[in-house]
Order: C-alpha cells, then structure tokens, then sequence
C-alpha cells in the first residue's frame, strides 16, 4: 500500500509540470499542426470553411524559391554565426582563464553585449553598418582595407553578413561564459602533470582541454544552435529581413506570411518546419545528456 | 494541525472581505456608463483626439470612451490576432488601405444601418469614404481623415543650383535632381522611402500613376519608366540608395537635415517642420512632378467598430461625432490632416490660406487610392519588392514590374479593386 502510495506521489509532483506543458506548448502546437495542413487565409477566415488540404502547403513551400532562399538564409546565418561565436568565444575563454589582473572585471565587462536587449544592439547595428555614415565603412575605408563604401546592409549579397557580425558580437560573450566554467572545472594538476611528462601547449590543449571540455562544447554548440536558427527580432529590426528577402529567416518569413500576408495555413506550415529542425536538434541534445549522465 | 486549521480561516474571512469589497465596487461601477475602449496609433495628434473625447465623454452617460496607444505595428497584429481569438478593442483605429484586410477578416462590424440615415454622410468624400466598404458596398467605418504626398522642396539649395522654381515635370526634376546633389557634403538630390512595407508602395505609387499607368498595368511601357526614373536618380547618385531602408520619417529626417534638395512629403510632416527645420533654410512645397498627368496618393486611417463591440450603435454613435464637420475640421487642423468632409474643409480657411495645405488641397485632386481590396498587402508586397529589386540593381526595371504583374494581376482577375468600375 505504501509503495504504491509513494509511486503514485511520483505522478502527482509531475502533474503540474505537465498540465502546464500541455496548456502551454501542446495546444498551441497542435492548433498550429492542424493549421498548416488546412487552408485557412483571408478568404476563408470569415466563413470558417478552410478545408483540409494534406500537405499541400508543405509542397507549395519547398517548391518555391523565396522559401528555398529562406531556408538557405537560416542554415547560412546560424552555422555563420556558431563557428564566429564559439571560435572567438573560445579563444577569449581560453585567454581570460589565465590568472591575470583584472582578468575578472574585463570579462564580467564583455558580458554586457549579452546582456543588451537585441532591439538596442539591433539599431546599433543598423548605424553601424550604414552605407555613408557608418562606422564600420569608415574604419575600412581609413585602414585602406576598401577604396569605396561597402553597400552592407542595402545589397542582397552582403546583408546576411552584417546581420551575421552582428549576432556574433551578442553570442561571443555567451560562448565565453560556459566555456569559461567549462574550462575552470578541469584540475590544473592534470596541466601540471602532463607539463612534467613533457607534453607541449598543443598536446595540452588538444589532449587534455579538448577531451574534458567536450560537455561544455557541446552544450554550447546545441544551445547556440536553437537560440540562433530560431532567430527573429534581430533581423526583424535590423533588416526587416530585407532587401528583398536577403535576410529572411524562417522565423521572419513565418511573421510575415501570417501577420502581413494573411496566409495562416502558410505561415503555420514554415513554424513546423522550424520546430521540425530544432525538435531534431534537441533530442540529440537531450540523448548527449542521458548518455553522459549514465 | 488546530494552527493550521486556524490560518484556513483566517485566509477565509479575508477572502470574504476581499469579495465584499469587490461587490461594493461593482456595484458603484453599475451605475457608471459602460466603458469602451479605443486603440489608435495617433503620436503628436493624441492630445487632439483625447479632448474630442473627453467632450463626447461629458456630452453623454451612456458610453465612457477610453482611449489607449498602441503601436501601428503592434495594433494591425492584435487586429490579426483579435480576428482569431475574438480579443478586440470597440472602436479601433486603421490605416486606409488596411482596412479592406481587416473587413474581409471580420474584425469590423457592419454599421450601414446605423449611418445610412445620417444626413452627414453625403459630405464625406468617396475616396475615403470607400476605403471603409466591403466588395458589397456594407460600411464598416468611418474615415478620420485624410492625407496625400507632394513635392518638398529646399529653395536654398536650388537657387545655390541656378534654379529659381521648383520642377513641374520629371525632365526637369531629373535635372534639378541631378545639379543639387553635392557627393562632397553628402547632400542628394532627392529623398524618398522606398522601404519594404506599405510606406515604400505608397510613396511609389505616385510616379506610377503619373506615368499614366495603373496597378493593372504594370508590364506597360509607362509603368516601367516610372521606375526607370528612379532607378536611374540611384545608379547616378542622386538618390541614397539607402532609401530602401528609410521608413518615410527617415527621409524626412534627412530632408530637415539639409542632407536632401527635394523630399517626397505627407500631409502629416508639416506639423513638426517648421520646428524641424528651425529656419535653417527657405522651404517650399509644389505637386510632385508630371510625367503624363500629375498624381499623388491618398492616405490616412478610418475608425471602425469591431464586432467585439457589446454596443456596436453606442460606439457608431461615437464616430459619428467624432466626423462631424466641425470635430472634423477641429481635429485637422490641431493635427495637420486633410478634413475627410467636403463642408468640414469649407468651416475654415485653413486649407487654403496656408500655401502648404493649399498645395495638399490641390494634390488630392490628383491622388488615388490604394485598392480597396481584401489582399492589397499582397498586392502591395509585389510593387514595394519590385522597386527594390530595380533600385539596388537586383533586377532591370522592366524585370521587376513583370515579377510583379505576375503576382498582382491574377489577384486582380479574381477579385477586382471595389469600386474602379
């Protein structure tokens, strides 16, 4: 009686974390599955008669080209931004893990890019790289690096990359945080043992550091991963995912064919194409965990 | 256990009182006029809108008006939203061209029968006056008012240019265009927003009707020079080719700068100028330029009753007297609109004595309006993507106003604009 008490008790603390699952991500999750296979746009909204119409919309989208560019555009800026990200992370992390002056205060002091809200660092951005007046223009142009104005954030070629930098700056911070804790986790003896046996900074690092940061990197790499392809207010803000789609990434483009196209059951399908990714994403992640946990 | 028994009912009695309270509140409330809410995304005009308010508030007990700012963005997706979920405000606020969308989404309710008897709405004028009607000609609101575009012009700049007038037909605006700008200071010729959203197919569609052309029409030779002409101001240099990025208020900005000869200005911009400017330079507005015929655009925002309105003939009450030629004419002026009633614009001499609203006045002879068409943002995505692709090179201008008509005119066949027959 009493075991099955305490078992029981088991579901009963799970309960409510599961009731708020359900209510918060499951139906609205479910609603928007059922969305994306009917067709429900501003003709139909009124009458309430959208039919169910398979996967036809899933068709529609991956036979055109402005979603082909969209899905190009995310893989580009989030697989761009995580190799600047944890590269530059990293190094710093490895950097400011030495014990030097002030090596606290100036990390806490890189951190505020990461903790500026995306709008505020979005309009910076937006200057920066403005054409005439930007700054980033001038430097070039000073350091004799460019003979004209680069046109950034007004051609369909260089646009992505602007946003890119930009995002890097607020991922580096937070690339350099876990990696940081990653790296003060390991004993400096294993450093100070291997040094005796003669082993030089490289075999260090790419036989110690390396093998006892893989956790870390991992994590990192995964979270990078969902926070960056699910990207919205960054271009939203910057960009409006323009000019002309250059900038557009699922999460934008999925906005804009709901709210400024009204063409729900479209705008619902590319949300399930997102979620689809990073649902792939996050059980990988989820198994790497398990598996280190055992 | 008994400590524990003793807090149940403490909380008890407390919750009880609290409920008492609540009843008593309530109760006041009763006896008080329902309250309505009113979203609008109105910034430097909100005082004007609070004080008509506040006079229809004081004029009657039946309805309490409460007016609230939300932001144009934000307020068109609650509308989105609200058209799903039913969560709208009673009366709310829409740009013109918008309101097509949002009828077809049921989110505004069917008022005929509550202003078909009005005597008033004979002076309203059809542009406007349209853009609140479904394709069945059912009115879901009423407009506030109205605005168009003209030309802007800085009269220090072109004299310093040999030229005395401001131009009247796109030759000469190419040339004025071309003499003015100074790369050196990093002044241009011209300013205009070609950004992509309804602002950069605004400000667009004047060049196209000038050249005689129409939305329906936009594979015609005179469409493509129309954005020929623009192109051609960017590939020279004449023009930011950062214009694809300026909302309307950042070609301005640049304008009162000094950083622009000429500008593409609304109604609304010469409220803040004089102030903007602060006599840095001599200003002057004319009709924007021909090319076959002079034309300009219609703008401005209607107000509707949603259907989620408790009292929809209460709230049409309220915008009945919002519109009244004297609120109306009132309202304008403090606001720097465009009255939306023939007798409002003759209540005062307003319009025609500032030379700058008689330039207005006179444009919105030429102005068109933007549909009325349940898929206008369809329709306008293609023209606004269209004059991107030709500005920064991406496409010919020939290219794009193909790519356009390819999107545009299927639409057009099936359901064609309200009332262009």
């Amino acid at each position: 009686m009493k075991i099955a008490a305490k078992k029981f008790e088991g579901y009963i603390f799970a309960l409510p974390g599961f009731i708020y699952t359900v209510v918060v991500l499951g139906y609205p999750l479910i609603y928007n599955l059922i969305l994306s296979f009917k067709d429900l746009n501003i003709r139909n909204l009124r009458s309430g008669n959208a039919v169910l119409v398979g996967l036809a919309n899933y068709k529609q989208l991956f036979t055109d080209s402005t979603f082909q560019l969209i899905l190009r555009n995310t893989f580009i800026f989030t697989i761009g931004s995580l190799v600047f990200q944890f590269t530059i992370g990293f190094i710093l992390a490895l950097f400011f893990s030495k014990k030097f002056k002030l090596a606290g205060p100036i990390r806490g002091l890189l951190l505020i890019a990461y903790m500026m809200p995306i709008a505020v660092t979005a309009m910076l951005g937006k200057n920066i790289f403005g054409v005439s007046e930007g700054l980033i223009n001038d430097l070039l142009l000073k350091m004799g690096f460019i003979s004209e104005p680069v046109q950034w954030l007004v051609s369909t070629s260089t646009a992505l990359i602007a946003v890119i930098a930009v995002n890097c700056w607020i991922g580096i911070p937070f690339n350099m945080l876990i990696l940081t804790s990653g790296l003060t986790n390991i004993p400096q003896r294993v450093y100070d043992s291997a040094a005796v046996d003669g082993a030089n900074a490289w075999q260090r690092f790419y036989h110690i550091t390396l093998p006892l940061m893989r956790p870390a990197i991992m994590a990192v790499l995964m979270l990078g991963f969902i926070y960056t392809f699910k990207a919205f207010d960054l271009m939203f803000i910057m960009t409006r995912g323009g000019p002309l789609n250059s900038t557009d990434v699922l999460g934008t483009y999925a906005y804009k064919l709901s709210f400024t196209k009204y063409q729900f059951s479209m705008g619902a399908a590319t949300g399930m194409v997102l979620f689809c990714c990073l649902l792939v994403i996050g059980l990988f992640y989820l198994r790497l965990i398990a598996g280190e946990e055992d | 256990m008994r400590k524990y028994l003793e807090r149940f009912y403490s909380i008890t009695i407390f919750s009880l009182v609290f409920m008492l309270i609540g009843a008593v509140f309530s109760l006041n409330v009763y006896a008080k006029p329902v309250e309505v809410s009113l979203w609008h995304y109105f910034e430097h005009e909100a005082e004007a809108l609070e004080k008509v308010v506040a006079d229809y508030n004081a004029m009657q007990d039946e309805i309490e008006v409460i007016p609230t700012f939300v932001s144009r963005e934000e307020l068109m997706n609650q509308y989105t939203i609200g058209a799903i979920s039913g969560e709208l405000p009673d009366i709310g606020m829409v740009d013109s061209p918008n309101m097509a969308s949002f009828v077809a989404l049921d989110v505004f309710a069917d008022i005929t029968e509550y202003v078909e008897e009005w005597d008033d709405l004979q002076y309203f004028y059809d542009g406007p006056l349209n853009s609140t009607m479904d394709v069945e000609g059912k009115i879901h609101g009423l407009p506030n008012n109205s605005n168009c575009l003209a030309l802007l012009v800085n009269m220090d700049i072109l004299e310093a240019a040999g030229f005395d007038e401001p131009p009247t037909t796109w030759d000469e605006f190419y040339e004025i265009a071309a003499a003015t700008t100074d790369p050196s200071n990093s002044i241009y010729g011209f300013s205009m927003s070609a950004v992509g959203n309804e602002e950069g197919t605004f400000q667009f569609i004047p060049w196209l009707y000038s050249s005689g052309a129409s939305v329906s029409s936009l594979v015609s030779e005179k469409a493509i020079s129309s954005l020929e002409l623009l192109t051609n101001l960017v590939k020279e240099g004449y023009m930011s080719r950062e214009v694809i990025n300026w909302g309307q208020a950042d070609a301005y900005n640049a304008f009162v700068a000094g950083k622009a000869a000429m500008l593409e200005s609304g109604t609304w911009q010469i409220a803040t100028m004089d102030e903007d400017i602060d006599d840095a330079f001599d200003y002057q507005y004319t009709l924007l330029p021909k090319g076959e015929e002079y034309a300009s655009v219609i703008g401005g925002e209607n107000f509707g009753v949603t259907v989620a309105a408790s009292d929809v003939e209460a709230c049409t009450d309220f915008i009945k007297f919002m519109q009244t030629a004297e609120n109306n004419a009132n309202w304008c002026e403090i606001a720097g609109k465009l009255p939306v009633r023939s007798d409002a614009a003759e209540l005062k001499d307003f319009w025609t004595e500032d030379e700058r609203y008689a330039v207005f006045t006179d444009a919105m002879n030429y102005a068109v309006a933007r549909g009325p068409h349940p898929e206008w943002p369809i329709i306008s995505e293609a023209i606004y993507s269209a004059v991107q692709a030709a500005l920064i090179g991406e496409k010919t201008p020939e290219q794009a106003m193909k790519d356009a008509a390819a999107i545009i005119n299927p639409i057009l066949a099936e359901i064609p604009v309200a009332g262009s027959n």
